[in-house]
């Protein structure tokens, strides 16, 4: 793929310009060449569509339809709507019949209504005052939850105080049993649970004397093999060779490089060192020549194309290819 | 008078009475044209719908940066604008444009770059592809544009001008004054580079 793209003839730029680039380009070029600048390259035209619809505006108001305003106004249409007896279909339900029954035709009917109830209600309150004040024959009767209450607390009041005093002694030892046996449960059931936890075997602290025994265990190996401490032996060896190389540093006199010119070698260049000894000898002159190509002749240019083909030698374009063209 | 209205008035003046179709003229018939004042600007014109989309395309493939190109053609046509009347037109005029071209984008590429090599200045517009990418580029073309960066600029040239343009050596070899086999082996060089630079991206 790769291949062919470069073997092939003539390849496509993938860059192509705009018609208005290009235009404000030729527009530049005219205007600095002094010309009168003119549109070289045509614009393309916007299309235009030609059956277009006059706009509608459409008002929308908040609870009404939608309806254009520019729309004609139907008013037969209208007025049909309006003369149009309302026709519902109904269709009989028990729902509707209940309802029926319920709805008031009229305000005044309602009122009527409204008093008939409400005399109702207070004829009823009426007849049960009177069955109540028949019943008794006394105006302010008390009711007859409170005498009865009042009588049970009177007895209550007493009987405690008789019962705590004449069963104080008799009823001591329950009372005591009675808390005794409470109490005893709860010791029961730790006893139990106490004989139940003998028998389970300490899992978490014989694993924690392990794992203190491994980490002091560790600790131990690495001060002995990591971070070995000396021996008394060798710290004074130390010692002493420090000690015995700064005396020698002391004792060394600075020794200076002081030779003389007589010690010195000198080489004298041959010619094979023409390019050296010419840099040495600030000569700017190269004197070593190269192939020119353009000025051999035509079968060793040829010969010279083929070897690098081959890749024996590599030819460099002449300099003189960026001078500029005489027209 | 100011300088647009003596203008309009010098072409209203030299306004030919005969109206020339100059889209439908050769090139040889054109350029005999760039000798007459009055139809020097209209055939100038010409030259320019012709080949600023060639130049610019050209430009862009040697330069990449859209606005270098645009500069470099700009400065082309203004040369040839002010060249046009002194040219003896022996050869074609898409050679001659060619050559003006050559001549700008090398003279722009020592102004802007005079102590960078042109290949450093290669790499340089490798940053270019990225940022300027049309969009009907495909991956291979995007590919071998940004190999073609990292060729020498000589290789390049001669590339772009094979290529491309569609130049056969003898012509590049006359439009760069160069000999046609140092071309031909410059450009197997560019073609052995560009194969393996396609390879390896």
């Amino acid at each position: 793929m790769l291949m062919t793209t470069l073997n092939s003839k003539k390849l496509d730029s993938p860059y192509q310009a705009e018609i208005d680039k290009m235009n404000d380009l030729a527009f530049r070029i005219q205007s600095a060449a002094g010309l009168n600048p003119q549109e070289i390259f045509p614009r393309k035209q916007i299309p235009v569509i030609e059956n277009r619809v006059s706009p509608v505006q459409l008002s929308v108001e908040f609870g009404v339809s939608n309806r254009s305003l520019e729309a004609p106004v139907c008013k037969e249409k209208n007025t049909d709507m309006v003369n149009e007896p309302v026709s519902l279909k109904t269709e009989s339900t028990d729902y509707q019949t209940t309802v029926q029954d319920n709805v008031v035709e009229d305000k005044l009917n309602y009122e009527v209504k409204q008093l008939e109830t409400i005399q109702k209600d207070a004829t009823e309150v009426e007849s049960s005052e009177i069955t109540s004040t028949d019943l008794t024959g006394e105006l302010d009767i008390p009711s007859p939850v409170i005498p009865e209450v009042k009588d049970e607390t009177t007895k209550t009041e007493i009987t405690p105080v008789v019962v705590e005093s004449e069963l104080a002694e008799d009823e001591e030892p329950k009372v005591i049993s009675k808390v005794d046996t409470q109490h005893e449960r709860p010791a029961k059931e730790e006893n139990k649970i106490e004989q139940q936890t003998s028998f389970q075997f300490p899992w978490a602290s014989i694993l924690g004397l392990v794992a203190t025994a491994v980490a002091v265990f560790g600790a131990y190996w690495v001060w002995n093999n990591i971070q070995k401490p000396a021996s008394v032996e060798d710290v004074v060896q130390n010692v002493s060779n420090q000690t015995r190389l700064a005396e020698e540093k002391a004792n060394i006199k600075p020794v200076v490089n002081t030779l003389q010119p007589e010690q010195l070698e000198f080489y004298e260049l041959t010619e094979e060192h023409e390019v050296l000894n010419a840099v040495l000898s600030n000569n700017t002159e190269n004197k070593i020549g190269y192939l020119d190509f353009v000025a051999s002749e035509e079968p060793s240019k040829i010969s010279m194309v083929e070897l690098e083909k081959k890749g024996f030698i590599v030819l460099e374009l002449e300099d003189h290819l960026f001078d500029p063209i005489r027209l | 008078m100011s300088l647009p209205e003596r203008q309009q008035s010098e072409r209203v003046l030299r306004k030919p009475a005969v109206s020339i179709n100059f889209e439908k003229l050769e090139e040889k018939h054109l350029v005999t044209y760039f000798s007459k004042p009055e139809f020097k600007q209209d055939a100038y014109r010409e030259v320019l719908r012709r080949y600023q989309h060639e130049i610019y395309r050209y430009m862009r493939n040697l330069l990449v940066s859209s606005q270098d190109a645009e500069a470099v053609t700009a400065q082309t046509f203004i040369s040839l604008w002010n060249k046009i009347a002194s040219v003896k037109w022996n050869a074609a005029l898409r050679f001659t444009i060619y050559r003006l071209a050559s001549n700008e984008v090398i003279s722009f590429l020592r102004s802007n770059n005079k102590s960078v090599d042109f290949d450093q200045a290669q790499q340089e517009m490798s940053k270019f592809l990225e940022l300027e990418q049309d969009v009907n580029t495909s991956l291979l073309e995007v590919k071998l544009q940004k190999a073609l960066c990292y060729l020498p600029f000589k290789q390049k040239l001669v590339f772009v001008l094979s290529s491309f343009e569609g130049f056969d050596f003898d012509e590049i070899a006359e439009l760069t004054q160069s000999d046609s086999l140092t071309l031909e082996s410059t450009f197997e060089h560019a073609k052995k580079k560009l194969d393996i630079y396609l390879g390896v991206m």
